[in-house]
């Protein structure tokens, strides 16, 4: 960000705070741009994963060929034409505000994800606890919207959806712990430099210690149980509380919610790729590959690895969803509470004895 | 109606040449992205399942099942209307958003079926209730006549010209 | 403690066998019928749209007697000469016209119990399932081939006649009288 500021600045002769300023907005239309595009893709993609799982086709009546590709923007389309209904009984100015709290607390994290090296929106000494504090703010969203619907379904959705997240933050918080342990700073940028090593994936925390692929396997379950999804996702259960937290929400208030839950979907996979799978640095060091014409440009540039990356842990997470059947509600709080917490303190203490036996510290 | 405007108005158009492409493509993108309310009434509901199941596959035409009132654009009306019925489907089909659409699927929701003569509990029709747009007769149907029901919405949803008409309300002008 | 640890670990186990069982599917073709560009085959005795080949209706109303739900409205009158009906295909001479045969196919049942009286087979289940509309009325199926005139210039004749022959019956009365 701070190029795009100083382009502003030096290139268009602009005062300091107007370039400023520009620079910001440019810079946050670009991340929701980022957004809407890869929301757009993911929809899309769910949709296929749930039909490949099912045997089914998947939509194939929007678009060009059978793939049904246009389907999303149709989806959205339609979704900004619908009336806005704001019930009588609703608080309303909780109510019209809640969708936007919790898009902007998604849209924040975006701020701290690097893209690459020098592709920064900003760079944080303390960038990690930075994602972790922000991701859990879309919360009040959630419970402001439960609260003002005015709806039991709601309101129910909204109390799980707390409980869920303010347990579910607390392993992650563990695991975070056994990650900077090795690295040695809570800066995203030192934390992928630590694991580009040059050894390819040899260098990713992931198979630093055994205990390292557990604390993995733990971070991306309890990663997709903060952003609510199945088998987590109570706060919206269809079956039990209609459509939880969002059952009043119509139109492009509801498209809101679900902007910022595939968004979220995208923070969990950049996070686990930042933490465990090696960030931006790509898979394997060859200059031969930068060389290709058109792929040569990808394989170059850090960006294209790190969203690859968090596209796997996004697809792994919607394999979650058409495969596992939903916990209840005493069972998710025993995972949370008497499963991921003692085996991430278990985790912390082993790669402490680990790094001391080989001499790591 | 100077030269100018009729340059621009096509025939039979009290709208813009502009305003009317933008609702074409608003209307086609509409038709393709239908979301139903998950909503069952008798045996037609089982068909209605077995459509939205792998091998007749709701999800190629866009629809999604919804659990809420308030993000669904259809309703499946699948089933014997009972009086005691009746009400909720009122109240549910109030609390969908504007452009909504109704399915009446089976026998006995379109006319009442084999009550329609003897059924003293038993709406005679939904379209007694609430607008319905597609008939899709059998009973139950089987769920390719859904399938062609869907269609057939689709097909009077790409017709729709909501801008026109809004703007040419405003105007004082026109009604449809 | 122990068992404690074999939950767990059954838990985890038994999440990565569904995970591997999800995962098989994506070696599955899929099982749908893209409905509009290809259909299932439906058996040729299936019972869906009713249909009437009227040619061959003799007027004889055990259909509309037979139907459970009543959804079977016939009108018949006296054949006139300049109709020139011909024999059904069974060779039986047709002697009533048939001007107005609907179904109400919104009230049918689809249980082929009128199928089964018709001495001519002209009433028939066919596997034709597509026949949604947009309005219920255009569900009444009309089967003889009269314009709405014509059926009341038919009904107007019918009427005359039937009045004649009233007159006629209570004219042989009073002169048994």
């Amino acid at each position: 960000m701070q190029g795009i500021i100083s382009l502003f600045e030096s290139g268009l002769g602009l005062p300091e705070l107007w370039a400023f300023v520009i620079g910001v907005v440019v810079f946050s239309l670009l991340i929701f741009l980022f957004i809407a595009l890869f929301v757009i893709v993911a929809v899309w993609l769910e949709r296929k994963v749930s039909a490949v799982i099912q045997d089914r086709w998947g939509p194939m009546r929007a678009g060009l060929t059978i793939q049904g590709e246009l389907q999303t923007i149709a989806d959205t389309v339609k979704l900004l034409m619908k009336e806005d209904i704001i019930p009588k009984p609703v608080d309303k100015l909780l109510f019209i505000l809640a969708p936007f709290i919790v898009f902007t607390a998604t849209f924040m994290v975006f701020a701290g994800i690097p893209l690459g090296p020098n592709a920064y929106s900003g760079t944080f000494d303390l960038g990690l606890f930075y994602l972790i504090a922000i991701s859990s703010l879309g919360v009040i969203g959630i419970v402001m919207a439960g609260w003002a619907s005015n709806n039991k379904w709601s309101l129910y959705g909204a109390m799980r959806s707390v409980a869920q997240i303010v347990s579910y933050e607390i392993p992650i918080a563990l695991i975070l712990i056994a990650v900077v342990m090795y690295s040695g700073s809570f800066s995203v940028k030192e934390i992928i430099a630590t694991q580009d090593t040059g050894y390819g994936i040899f260098g990713w925390f992931l198979f630093r210690n055994p205990f390292m692929f557990v604390a993995a396997i733990l971070f991306l379950i309890a990663g997709t149980a903060e952003n609510n999804r199945t088998p987590f996702d109570l706060p919206e259960s269809e079956s039990e509380l209609i459509a939880g937290f969002h059952t009043e929400y119509t139109g492009m208030r509801f498209a809101f919610f679900f902007l910022a839950e595939y968004a979220n979907m995208f923070v969990v996979g950049v996070l686990l790729a930042i933490l465990f799978l090696g960030g931006y640095a790509p898979i394997w060091h060859v200059a031969a590959l930068a060389d290709i014409p058109v792929l040569g440009w990808f394989f170059g540039s850090s960006g294209f690895w790190i969203i690859l990356k968090a596209m796997l842990v996004v697809i792994i997470q919607m394999w979650f969803r058409w495969t596992f059947p939903r916990l209840r509600v005493d069972q998710l709080m025993y995972t949370a509470w008497k499963v991921l917490i003692p085996f991430t303190m278990a985790i912390i203490v082993l790669n402490g004895i680990w790094m001391k036996l080989f001499n790591l510290i | 109606m100077s030269e100018a405007q009729r340059i621009i108005t096509p025939r039979g158009h009290q709208d813009g040449i502009i305003l009317a492409k933008l609702d074409e493509v608003l209307s086609l993108a509409r038709s393709h992205s239908q979301w139903y309310l998950q909503f069952g009434l008798a045996c037609c509901a089982i068909e209605m399942m077995a459509t939205a199941a792998s091998r007749y596959d709701l999800d190629r035409f866009g629809a999604m099942p919804r659990a809420t009132p308030r993000q669904a654009d259809l309703i499946f009306v699948s089933g014997t209307v009972t009086l005691k019925m009746a009400e909720k489907i009122k109240v549910l089909w109030e609390q969908m958003p504007a452009p909504k659409y109704a399915i009446a699927m089976g026998s006995c929701a379109i006319s009442g079926g084999p009550y329609s003569r003897h059924g003293y509990s038993v709406l005679k029709g939904v379209d007694l209730i609430i607008p319905v747009d597609v008939y899709v007769p059998g009973c139950p149907p089987r769920p390719e006549a859904l399938l062609e029901g869907l269609v057939l919405l689709a097909e009077k949803v790409k017709k729709e010209k909501l801008l026109s008409q809004k703007f040419s309300k405003k105007r004082g002008g026109a009604e449809k | 403690m122990k068992n404690y640890f074999i939950n767990v670990w059954n838990a985890f186990y038994t999440a990565l066998v569904g995970l591997k069982v999800t995962f098989l599917h994506l070696f599955i073709k899929s099982v749908t019928v893209k409905y509009p560009l290809e259909r299932d085959k439906v058996p040729a005795n299936s019972r869906m749209k009713l249909e009437v080949d009227w040619a061959d209706c003799i007027g004889c109303k055990a259909c509309e007697r037979a139907c459970p739900v009543q959804c079977i409205h016939i009108d018949t009158s006296k054949a006139l000469p300049e109709d020139n009906l011909a024999a059904t295909k069974n060779g039986t001479a047709r002697k009533l016209l048939v001007s107005n045969f609907t179904i109400d196919l919104s009230e049918c049942l689809y249980c082929a119990l009128c199928v089964y009286p018709c001495p001519e087979d002209c009433i028939n289940m066919t596997p034709n399932y597509e026949f949604g509309k947009y309005d219920r009325k255009l569900l009444i199926e009309q089967f003889a081939p009269f314009s709405d005139d014509d059926r009341a210039k038919r009904q107007a004749f019918e009427e005359e006649l039937k009045k004649k022959k009233l007159a006629e019956k209570a004219v042989k009365t009073k002169e048994k009288e």
